[in-house]
């Protein structure tokens, strides 16, 4: 996975943020996916000013009701506006994708970091650990864990962080040993650096790119498994919007097609943004190498 | 190779291990009575003490998953607590079902993924690779579930062409199941065929660039030859590896899937044991799909450093 | 006929040729004609919910829907009609002794089980040894509880003897005491519940496990058919087990399924317009209520109990989710049962009344409350409708989902605060229904106490055998639960199936179960 390619950009410096959202929106798909990004973030952000109705409103008299003018997506089973429930389902799933890229950063990191430190007998544990963790599939896990914690927010950021932390362990293990070897480490050693000082000063700055485009990965694939284990009722409890439970919903209403389709398309809309930003995100890094002759 | 593949073996072993502690102790703090599983909720407080000690439930856990390992690994899966059928015959059922939707789904991931990872590659840069490219980006992010209640939409209730759920062995009417099975095994299909695109453009442009094939072209051989002669046989390697990779995928996909299609495979399996607590079915249902998955990846692994013998070198040093 | 059933379409089309007139007798006698002559041959397909866990009947755990498959296979010594008449089954008569703690049965002559062997006193009798037996410790036992023991007293003639005289023994023996193969048992031993073998018009051919149970047509079942020879009609019958009421209709609909169990009332708007299809009305349905836990803060105050009462509008929460085919009742007994009372009725839909009790018990500024449902519809939807009600009273409701299991683990352990549940009414007789649910044998106390007064009221009543008298004591037992506010009885749904028109002559079982004896599917 982490092959010596990405080693040696330190050299690149600072500066690099601004650069690489320029880069991002001169890249037609990083364009798209910076947009759409921006649109979920802005929809769960600024929810309550956006949606026409209360998302929990319950509306007798307009149980079912198709897509018109008042409700442009159409009404639930309850009555309420689907559109103002797909607006607020943006904040539960956005949540959920980032307290698990968070998660999963820093456990990961943190477990590569210490694998790849102490070595020999941690080194071999931590990786069997992570083997184990990666050799089930992300949904099976979380749907084991979820099944034996409770349907919870929290849990299911817990179980897809658990599934997903194996990534991060790998990259983070891989840098940290590529460096270890690496003489300005060893120097910054001999000087009587500390280990969490040259993680952050000379290891973090190297795994960065690769960290960011595996965030998007993560995102994405975070994403799916979250709105799965709605789907399958073991995620977002009711009244709470969530577009995995309205899909599900929607299944007990074959004919009304609104109920159904449009929060799909949210979801779709949602994870084609992480993988347009994590392919161009990729793109750009491996052009940069390729600009510093690295390749 | 026989030393690398006695130390692949050697390096799974403790993998499966912790799979089984992991699997055992998550399974385990479900909240629930497990004898309310085993009498229904029919069942007196008396008749649930004599249970509790029948099966055992009143043992520490440590205790419980040693015996259930070894237990496990002597070939007794022991009997579920909902029905009381032995977990090895329920599995021996379900497994079939699993495989040949993972094999259809396979092969339509196949049918749709080579050909294009192949166009989009020679025709790099053009409208053709722009489309394609547009093509599995949109696919990958449809979510396979949605995919699955739009299907059923689709040629279920507006063209009434397929029925939207059920089984029938194959064995008894191929055609019946092969009828039930296309729905689902688009779904998962349509899931994986993105990455198998990717992959295929990406090794095919790789293969490209090497001078074989260059010289290939210089030397006047057409294009179909180029392509039948050297690139298939270089660029599909990688691509085998991915779907050994994607094997997990599609088991997880299957999941949901196959809950969807009431498909009654080993994915249905473990959703409704999930929700029965039924701890024997459950366990040996996930360890049996993470056998799977890592005896896939041994395979690839293996038949990849048969291929290439860099890789043998890498690990065994 | 043991049910009310009828054929909406049918029936509208019928009357619309009575008023035409003069083709009237024509029309009715070839429909008689053709109802009169079955057909041998074919296959019925039915979807049904639930998947049973065992086809060995001491091991289900789906109570009346573990029927649709068992009855199929399975007979009992009695028959029971919807209106509650004993009939023989596979005993051809009975009498109690005179101190009516026994009953002598004489069993029906030249019956075999499936496996070959012969059905007499000695085989029947290990059915009621089997469910008596402290070792198998057998889930459905508690069924027959009312039965001390079982004495074989010739070939044919078997006596059982009950704990005390009970009006519900006859009921409980026809549901319940569905008859095994001995032999069969012996020889398959754990795995009988995948291998059974009764007396049924059906044999047991395959399963395939989270799919379908195919049934064979058994050549040697006892009773003839209208054609003199032996019934059944059908070859075969496959069951299927769809979860998804939407799934169900659809499959009806396109005829890969010829019918199906009970259907949510949106999705039988959607089938109102198929000629292919009749609706069925089982006479039965289901009573959506929930239980309060009595046993601990908030709800040990009953003027909070009563407040929720009060802020819920269950005419509304009907109609949303029956659209109309369903009832609001006072107590879970539907309006036709002989023991309903409507001026049992004390809870109107009140929200000013709701928030004067919060005040009164020292909530004036609101009351936080969870309510927890098990994973299923109308649950949700319903818990849904309750949340937004209850808000305008002054009540918030948090709602928590989990499954089954865990919901009974968490009502046992009293962990709850309050939950909704349902239960499918009328039983057979209200002995049962009450004992079943509310009774001292009940599985699980759901308000979190043992009310002893209560047990009593249920016991006594099950003691009496005059009508009259039994139904005053219901009463009481009905406005004690009322006035006590222990549980939420929110509303009835009928139960409506759809089955297509080619399927002949279905009967069903009190509960709603199909049984497809004398079942004909026209060409």
């Amino acid at each position: 996975m982490t092959t010596g390619s990405a080693n040696k950009t330190s050299a690149r410096g600072g500066g690099a943020e601004p650069r690489l959202v320029r880069d991002l929106l001169k890249h037609r798909q990083g364009a798209v996916g910076t947009v759409l990004f921006l649109g979920l973030v802005s929809m769960a952000f600024f929810a309550p000013l956006l949606s026409p109705f209360d998302p929990q409103h319950v509306a007798v008299e307009k149980i079912l009701s198709p897509p018109s003018t008042t409700h442009w997506l159409g009404t639930d089973e309850l009555g309420r506006d689907i559109a103002s429930r797909i607006i607020f389902g943006a904040r539960v799933t956005l949540q959920v994708v980032a307290g698990a890229v968070a998660l999963s950063l820093i456990a990961g990191a943190v477990l590569g970091f210490i694998a790849a430190y102490l070595g020999r007998f941690w080194d071999a544990l931590i990786m069997r650990v992570i083997d184990a963790l990666l050799a089930i599939p992300p949904l099976i896990l979380a749907l084991a864990i979820v099944a034996a914690l409770g349907p919870n927010l929290f849990y299911t950021i817990l179980a897809i962080a658990l599934a997903k932390l194996g990534m991060f362990a790998r990259l983070v293990r891989g840098e940290v040993l590529s460096l270890k070897s690496m003489e300005f480490v060893e120097a910054a050693r001999a000087v009587g650096a500390s280990g969490t000082r040259i993680a952050f000063k000379h290891i973090w700055p190297n795994a960065a790119g690769n960290v960011i485009v595996f965030s998007a990965v993560i995102a994405s694939s975070a994403l799916l498994i979250e709105s799965a284990l709605n789907f399958l009722g073991l995620g977002a409890q009711p009244p709470t919007p969530s577009w995995g439970v309205m899909i599900a919903t929607g299944m007990q209403h074959w004919t009304l097609w609104w109920m159904s389709i449009f929060p799909g398309v949210a979801i779709f809309l949602a994870i084609l943004a992480f993988n347009l930003l994590g392919d161009a995100l990729r793109d750009i890094m491996d052009r940069r190498l390729f600009d510093l002759g690295h390749l | 190779m026989l030393l690398f593949i006695s130390k692949r073996i050697g390096q799974t072993v403790p993998v499966v291990l912790l799979v089984s502690f992991f699997v055992f102790f998550v399974i385990n703090v479900i909240p629930g009575d497990p004898t309310l599983t085993v009498l229904g909720e029919f069942a007196t407080p008396e008749q649930r003490e004599i249970a509790r000690q029948q099966y055992g439930f009143d043992r520490p856990m440590f205790v419980q998953y040693l015996d259930w390992l070894t237990r496990t690994l002597s070939g007794d899966l022991g009997r579920s607590l909902h029905s009381n059928e032995r977990v090895w015959a329920m599995l021996v059922d379900r497994l079939p079902v699993s495989l040949e939707l993972s094999a259809l789904a396979l092969i339509i991931a196949l049918v749709i993924g080579i050909p294009a990872g192949i166009l989009a590659a020679l025709r790099r840069g053009t409208t053709v690779d722009a489309v394609i490219g547009m093509f599995s980006a949109v696919a990958l992010g449809v979510p396979y579930f949605w995919l699955g209640v739009l299907l059923i939409l689709l040629f279920a209730i507006v063209f009434n062409l397929l029925p939207p759920s059920g089984y029938v062995p194959f064995t008894e009417s191929p055609v019946e199941n092969l009828k039930l099975m296309v729905l689902p095994a688009l779904t998962i299909g349509l899931h994986v065929a993105p990455l198998i695109v990717r992959q295929t453009r990406a090794s095919v442009l790789q293969v490209l660039s090497q001078d074989y094939v260059r010289t290939a072209h210089a030397k006047g051989l057409p294009w179909s030859a180029i392509v039948r002669k050297h690139i298939l046989r270089n660029a599909l390697i990688p691509v085998l590896t991915l779907v050994g990779l994607q094997l997990g995928n599609m088991l997880g996909g299957a999941i949901v899937t196959e809950t969807i299609f009431s498909t009654p495979g080993l994915g249905s399996l473990i959703v409704a044991a999930v929700s029965t607590r039924d701890f024997p079915v459950v366990q040996s249902g996930i360890f049996l799909v993470v056998l799977l998955v890592i005896f896939v990846n041994l395979i690839t692994d293996i038949l990849y450093a048969y291929v290439d013998p860099r890789i043998r070198q890498l690990l065994i040093v | 006929m043991n049910i009310a059933s009828w054929g909406t379409r049918s029936a509208r089309n019928l009357s619309v040729v009575l008023a035409i007139g003069i083709f009237v007798s024509v029309a009715a006698a070839y429909a008689a004609f053709a109802q009169d002559k079955p057909v041998r041959g074919g296959t019925i397909i039915g979807a049904t919910v639930l998947e049973p866990k065992s086809l060995d009947p001491l091991f289900g755990d789906g109570g009346n829907l573990d029927h649709y498959v068992w009855r199929q296979i399975y007979e009992s010594l009695l028959d029971i009609t919807g209106s509650g008449e004993v009939k023989p089954g596979l005993a051809t008569s009975w009498k109690f002794t005179d101190d009516k703690k026994s009953i002598d049965f004489t069993l029906r002559q030249g019956v075999k089980f499936h496996d070959g062997t012969a059905f007499n006193a000695e085989a029947a009798a290990v059915t009621f040894r089997r469910a008596l037996s402290k070792e198998l410790n057998a889930p459905r036992a508690s069924d027959l509880s009312a039965i001390t023991g079982v004495e074989v007293r010739g070939p044919h003639e078997l006596r059982i003897n009950l704990k005390a005289p009970s009006s519900a023994a006859l009921p409980a023996i026809a549901f319940a005491g569905l008859i095994t193969s001995p032999a069969a048992i012996e020889k398959h031993g754990q795995d009988y519940g995948r291998n059974p073998s009764g007396t049924g018009p059906f044999r047991f051919a395959s399963w395939q496990s989270g799919s379908r149970i195919v049934l064979e047509r058994n050549p040697d079942y006892w009773r003839n058919g209208a054609d003199g020879k032996p019934l059944p009609y059908l070859d075969r019958v496959i069951l299927r087990f769809i979860k998804k009421s939407a799934v169900k209709v659809i499959e009806v609909k396109s005829g890969n399924v010829h019918v199906i169990d009970t259907v949510s009332a949106r999705d039988l708007k959607t089938v109102s317009g198929d000629s292919n299809l009749r609706l069925v009305r089982t006479g039965n349905g289901r009573h959506v209520m929930f239980a309060f836990n009595i046993s601990k803060p908030p709800f040990d105050d009953i003027r909070l109990r009563q407040a929720v009462l009060f802020g819920l509008d269950r005419q509304t929460m009907m109609k949303v989710i029956t659209l109309g085919r369903g009832q609001v009742t006072p107590t879970l007994i539907p309006n036709q049962n002989w023991v309903f009372d409507a001026t049992l009725e004390k809870y109107p839909h009140d929200p000013a009344r709701a928030k004067q009790l919060l005040a009164e018990a020292g909530h004036k500024e609101g009351l936080d409350a969870r309510l927890d449902i098990i994973k299923r519809q109308p649950d949700s939807t319903v818990a849904q409708l309750m949340q937004a009600q209850l808000k305008e009273a002054g009540i918030n409701l948090t709602i928590k989902t989990v499954d089954r299991q865990s919901m009974q683990a968490s009502l046992r352990a009293k962990n709850h605060m309050f939950g909704i549940g349902r239960f499918t009414v009328p039983g057979i007789d209200p002995a049962q229904t009450f004992g079943r649910i509310f009774g001292r044998r009940a599985r699980i106390q759901r308000t979190g106490v043992s009310d002893e007064k209560l047990f009593d009221m249920i016991d006594n009543a099950a003691r009496q055998t005059d009508q009259s008298v039994r139904k005053g004591l219901y009463r009481e037992i009905q406005a004690y639960l009322v006035d006590n506010a222990l549980y939420g009885f929110l509303f009835f749904m009928e139960s409506t199936q759809v089955e297509r028109t080619a399927v002949k002559n279905l009967k069903r079982t009190v509960g709603g179960a199909w049984v497809f004896a004398e079942a004909w599917t026209a060409k």
